[in-house]
């Protein structure tokens, strides 16, 4: 099962919030979705489930767009615990809610998921904590039995136990059920751990799309220092310069090839040693040094 | 209509559901207790007489919807909250990430909003009628069976017309106080247009929502007929270009603004052309200032507010 959107465009207020955003995305895939705030990310998954109405561009599953064949929304699910319409609600109301219109929706699941965080089901959603309604949420869109959750800042605000509980669900949904997930978070080490690869939003517009298998092949993070006290051209022609402290350079590769390390060793450095690659890396360099190129 | 989507909405509407209906019997109980029996029959015994000529006018002892004022403005209630509660409260935004196309959630929303507003009304014409007929016998009643019929359905019409218009102004402004001052806005400044313009000859806007006289039951039943129609129309042209970005802007479809702006702009100038000038230029300035400020509140918002400082914290923090 695959969701493809192709050439999607959004503006709200006049402002384009989205514009030629395609991607792939298959069910059983983790997917990251990072960007600055406000770069969008909230519009695309409201764009993709359908709560707004987008003002170009196609939604399918599996070659069937939504606009010609909507019942395949239902293989897309995004609770959001800020906006909904259930916040007056009991859980067990709610979980009603979601059994009538959701086929596969798991109650006995969602039930024993709520007494695992000694939730009460006559407990109404808007007494909750945050915490708790982030769990509670994200349970809802896993048992719903749906095969692509899009999950907006799902780690945000929470305390580590929780954090730990919800990425415990992801995993366990994804292996067992090859439920695929789109998760928006400003969190990437979380994100880094559980994605197999990331989008990056950027000026309205999917800027890249990375593998973190090919990326963790393909670049390299260097700490360099060098005999002179200045920054050798090569650096910041084939890398991106992360931090110089004193004559210690951190540097940035997206494709570090056979030419580039030979050429650094060339220069006859007195130390290059690998440096582990992390999702905050490409981060940086996607957003914080302006490189656009990825 | 899809068996889960009906579900869905009833256990949405279920609570405002039993509210409304208690308040269908409390309203025919105070029927039958505020009146003596002999009082009760006295509308149908009134409607008998313009058999005699032949005509079938409404006149004030048959004024059946001066009658059940409650169940009116029950209707428009129903209509109203249900509407915005589902519009503001983001349930619409489920039911949209449902899988069903908009056409198919608008006609089960339009009928599972639509029954019970007919069944109130039958609740109440049809066990007022009942006693009174069995107060009566048929023969003294002087009238057909069609035309009694006509008289309840013109009755039950009325109430659908009330319910959709009422859906269609919470689908129209997707703001819950500014939905009530727009139409209050709109209810006066059309009511006085029509005042104005009729006067002379008739008063249709008083004869359209309580008939007092002189109108015959056809051309009333004709009316809340295309009200419904167009009422019905127009939601689901609004439910359509729904988006989930406006919910709490003034306009659930922001282009609609200029197509109030404008009615409310004919109509002030029409009242304002034929009202009383002292009157009327408070009506006027008060009216400009909803006009503009339904205009351009957005941009006086974004690039005005901004630089005095204290605009709205939640327009701003609006998540994109």
């Amino acid at each position: 099962m695959k969701l493809t959107v192709t050439d999607l465009a959004k503006q709200i207020q006049h402002h384009q919030i989205l514009k030629e955003i395609s991607f792939q995305w298959a069910a059983g895939e983790i997917v990251g979705l990072v960007g600055r705030n406000g770069a969008g990310k909230t519009t695309l998954m409201r764009c993709l489930t359908g709560q707004y109405r987008t003002d170009h561009g196609e939604i399918a599953l599996d070659q069937q767009p939504f606009s010609t064949v909507p019942a395949g929304r239902q293989e897309l699910i995004m609770v959001d615990p800020q906006q909904n319409f259930f916040k007056g609600y009991a859980l067990k109301t709610v979980a009603t809610f979601y059994a009538e219109l959701y086929p596969h929706f798991d109650q006995k699941h969602f039930s024993e998921l709520m007494a695992q965080q000694k939730l009460a089901p006559e407990k109404r959603f808007r007494d909750l904590s945050k915490g708790q309604q982030a769990y509670v949420a994200i349970a809802l869109a896993i048992t719903s039995g749906a095969k692509f959750i899009l999950l907006d800042e799902p780690f945000d605000g929470l305390d580590l136990l929780v954090r730990e509980d919800i990425i415990k669900l992801i995993i366990k949904a994804n292996t067992d059920h090859q439920q695929g997930f789109l998760i928006a978070s400003h969190n990437l080490t979380e994100l880094d751990g559980l994605s197999d690869r990331v989008l990056f939003l950027k000026h309205e517009q999917l800027v890249a799309d990375v593998s973190l298998e090919t990326f963790r092949t393909q670049s390299k993070k260097l700490q360099l220092v060098f005999r002179q006290n200045q920054v050798p051209q090569l650096l910041s022609d084939q890398g991106q310069i992360l931090s110089i402290h004193g004559r210690v350079i951190e540097v940035f590769f997206k494709d570090y090839t056979e030419e580039i390390d030979q050429a650094l060793k060339t220069l006859d450095p007195v130390l290059m040693e690998n440096l582990p690659l992390s999702l905050s890396d490409l981060f940086k360099v996607e957003y914080a040094y302006g490189k656009d190129d990825l | 209509m899809p068996t889960a989507l009906k579900k869905e909405i009833r256990l949405r509407e279920r609570p405002l559901f039993i509210i409304s209906f208690l308040i269908v019997i409390i309203l025919v109980l105070l029927k039958l207790t505020t009146l003596p029996a002999y009082q009760q029959a006295a509308p149908l015994m009134h409607l008998a007489k313009p058999q005699q000529h032949h005509q079938w006018y409404f006149n004030v002892y048959v004024n059946f919807p001066a009658q059940a004022y409650g169940l009116f403005f029950l209707s428009l209630f129903w209509g109203w909250l249900n509407g915005i509660r589902d519009n503001v409260g983001r349930f619409y935004n489920f039911l949209t990430t449902q899988g069903y196309s908009r056409k198919t959630i608008f006609k089960t929303l339009w009928w599972e909003r639509a029954w019970p507003v007919l069944t109130f009304g039958l609740i109440y014409w049809g066990s007022l009628t009942t006693i009174w007929i069995l107060s009566l016998s048929w023969s003294t009643l002087k009238m057909t069976l069609l035309q009694l019929l006509l008289i309840i359905f013109t009755n039950l019409l009325i109430n659908q017309a009330a319910w959709i218009m009422m859906t269609l102004v919470s689908l129209f402004f997707s703001n819950i106080i500014f939905s009530l001052l727009a139409l209050a806005a709109f209810w006066w400044t059309a009511g006085q247009t029509i005042y104005y313009l009729d006067h002379p000859h008739f008063d249709l806007w008083n004869n359209f929502l309580y008939p007092m006289t002189d109108l015959r039951f056809w051309p009333l039943f004709g009316i809340y007929l295309g009200l419904i129609v167009f009422g019905t129309l127009i939601s689901y042209w609004l439910f359509q270009h729904y988006s989930g970005e406006n919910i709490g802007e003034f306009f659930s479809v922001p282009q609609t603004r200029w197509l109030f702006s404008i009615l409310m702009m004919i109509l002030v100038a029409t009242v304002f052309y034929l009202m009383p000038v002292v009157s009327s230029t408070f009506i006027v300035i008060l009216l400009f200032i909803v006009i503009t400020v339904t205009n351009f509140w957005s941009t006086i918002q974004r690039r005005i507010l901004p630089y005095l400082k204290f605009h709205s914290k939640t327009h701003f923090n609006r998540s994109v």
